[in-house]
């Protein structure tokens, strides 16, 4: 189980490991202890898209010479 | 008048000075078409312009062929600007070139092909040095008019997708004579000032080829290869294509597609990442849902059942192997029994008690061993006849062999 690097994680990097976790969650032979790690790791990537998709302060300016 | 004979410097002297003032001949436009182009190795350039009956020839100094817009070619017909010039020691006369003018589709399609060759020929279009673009940028620079109709298009097709990236308008000439330095400029300034700019998209709405000209300049070529910052090229319409386009790291094909291409849907990537989230959910529920069923499987009533089926077919396996064994000893058994009463049979037939009820006794000689033979016998020899009810001591009296 990979350590979730929070702060230096990429958008793409969350949603490549949220779609990972969630697959995981799906193969039937996953012990117990693997689903439960899956899951938590899941929930901090969700959390991190979150947190990047929630920054809507778009800045639109015109460079003035 | 008659004029007293000058030498022929100061003639010639005269004539430049002639000319040289003339207001006319200082600043003067002239078309014609290009002939005996030649590239010296000094970096000026030395060419003849010509129409149906006359040339002149040309001649344009290496700093500032440096700023000619377009790649020139034998036969493309030039609008060339510059002044008369007179070359005294030669008596020789020549246009001095400070700007080249190119119109018509023709002729523009020669010095457009021209720089693809050339610049193709240096590798500037290879796909090796095409730098991806990000899939999730935070900032757009935008580097076109800013009263242009691709600035309007651009922003509101980003708006419309994206309310997270940071759009940085950098205004500039795109059409006109400085609009490719100003580009090109732009593009090196945004690299410096801007470091952090995730995408650069440069270009400008449909035009003319004389319009959109700036694209197909040599330096806004070099400044988007020399680009640290991943450039998207949108100039025109789809059917536009320019050297930018080449060069450029993504070509669009209007400045609407530019955008599109620059910046993911945020508002989709919302839905999905809830859509994982939920999956993340439901996935973990069923997961668990599928555990416990194989639990029930290992229910402690099912075991025992299980287990008690097993003993009995142990008990049912174990007693049969007892009665083989039994079965085996008692065949074994029966036949030692067997050969015991035949080894007794044997022995009873062979004992020699049995020879005596018939009369007959054993002799033993005096170490008390059987004879069976008179040889040895002496009279006086003491002997032991064996009977079955007991022995008699007897002396031998005489010995008479039979024959």
């Amino acid at each position: 189980m990979e350590n979730i690097k929070k702060d230096t994680l990429t958008f793409e990097e969350a949603l490549a490991g949220l779609e990972k976790s969630a697959e995981a969650l799906r193969q039937p032979n996953t012990t117990l202890d693997d689903a439960m790690k899956s899951f938590e790791a899941g929930l901090e990537y969700y959390k991190k898209c979150q947190e990047i998709l929630g920054k809507a302060k778009q800045k639109i300016e015109v460079y003035t010479r | 008048m008659a004029m007293k004979p000058v030498k022929v410097s100061q003639l010639n002297s005269y004539i430049k000075r002639i000319l040289q003032t003339d207001p006319l001949l200082g600043n003067v436009s002239v078309i014609g078409e290009i002939s005996n182009l030649k590239f010296h190795s000094s970096g000026h350039v030395y060419f003849s312009l010509k129409d149906e009956s006359s040339k002149i020839n040309c001649f344009i100094p290496s700093d500032l062929f440096r700023s000619i817009r377009y790649e020139l070619a034998d036969g493309m017909e030039i609008t060339a600007t510059g002044y008369v010039y007179l070359y005294e020691k030669g008596g020789t006369y020549s246009l001095n070139v400070r700007n080249i003018e190119v119109e018509g589709l023709g002729n523009l399609s020669i010095a457009f092909e021209k720089l693809k060759e050339k610049l193709s020929k240096e590798g500037l279009f290879d796909e090796k040095y095409k730098k991806p673009i990000p899939t999730f940028p935070y900032k757009i620079a935008v580097i076109t008019s800013e009263t242009g109709a691709a600035v309007r298009d651009i922003v509101k097709i980003i708006k419309n997708r994206n309310d997270i990236v940071d759009i940085l308008i950098y205004p500039c000439l795109v059409q006109g004579s400085g609009a490719a330095e100003d580009i090109a400029k732009a593009i090196e300034q945004v690299n410096i000032l801007f470091p952090e700019t995730d995408v650069i998209i440069t270009g400008r709405g449909g035009g003319s080829m004389e319009e959109l000209w700036a694209f197909n300049e040599e330096i806004v070529a070099r400044s988007i290869f020399a680009s640290r910052i991943p450039v998207i090229s949108a100039v025109g319409h789809e059917i536009d294509f320019t050297i930018a386009d080449f060069v450029a790291d993504k070509r669009a094909e209007t400045p609407t597609a530019a955008a599109q291409l620059a910046v993911p849907n945020i508002f989709e990537y919302r839905e999905y990442v809830k859509t994982l989230n939920d999956n993340l959910h439901k996935n973990l529920e069923w997961l668990l849902k599928h555990k416990e069923q194989i639990l029930k499987g290992y229910d402690i009533q099912n075991f025992i059942s299980m287990f008690e089926n097993k003993t009995a077919l142990w008990e049912v396996k174990s007693e049969r192997l007892i009665n083989d064994i039994y079965s085996a000893a008692e065949a074994k058994t029966s036949e030692y029994e067997n050969n015991i009463n035949s080894f007794k049979k044997s022995l009873d037939e062979l004992n020699p008690m049995n020879i005596m009820e018939r009369g007959y006794g054993a002799v033993l000689d005096r170490d008390g061993k059987l004879t069976g033979s008179i040889s040895g016998f002496v009279p006086g020899d003491a002997l032991t006849v064996v009977l079955p009810d007991g022995r008699a001591c007897c002396e031998v009296k005489n010995v008479r062999r039979e024959i």
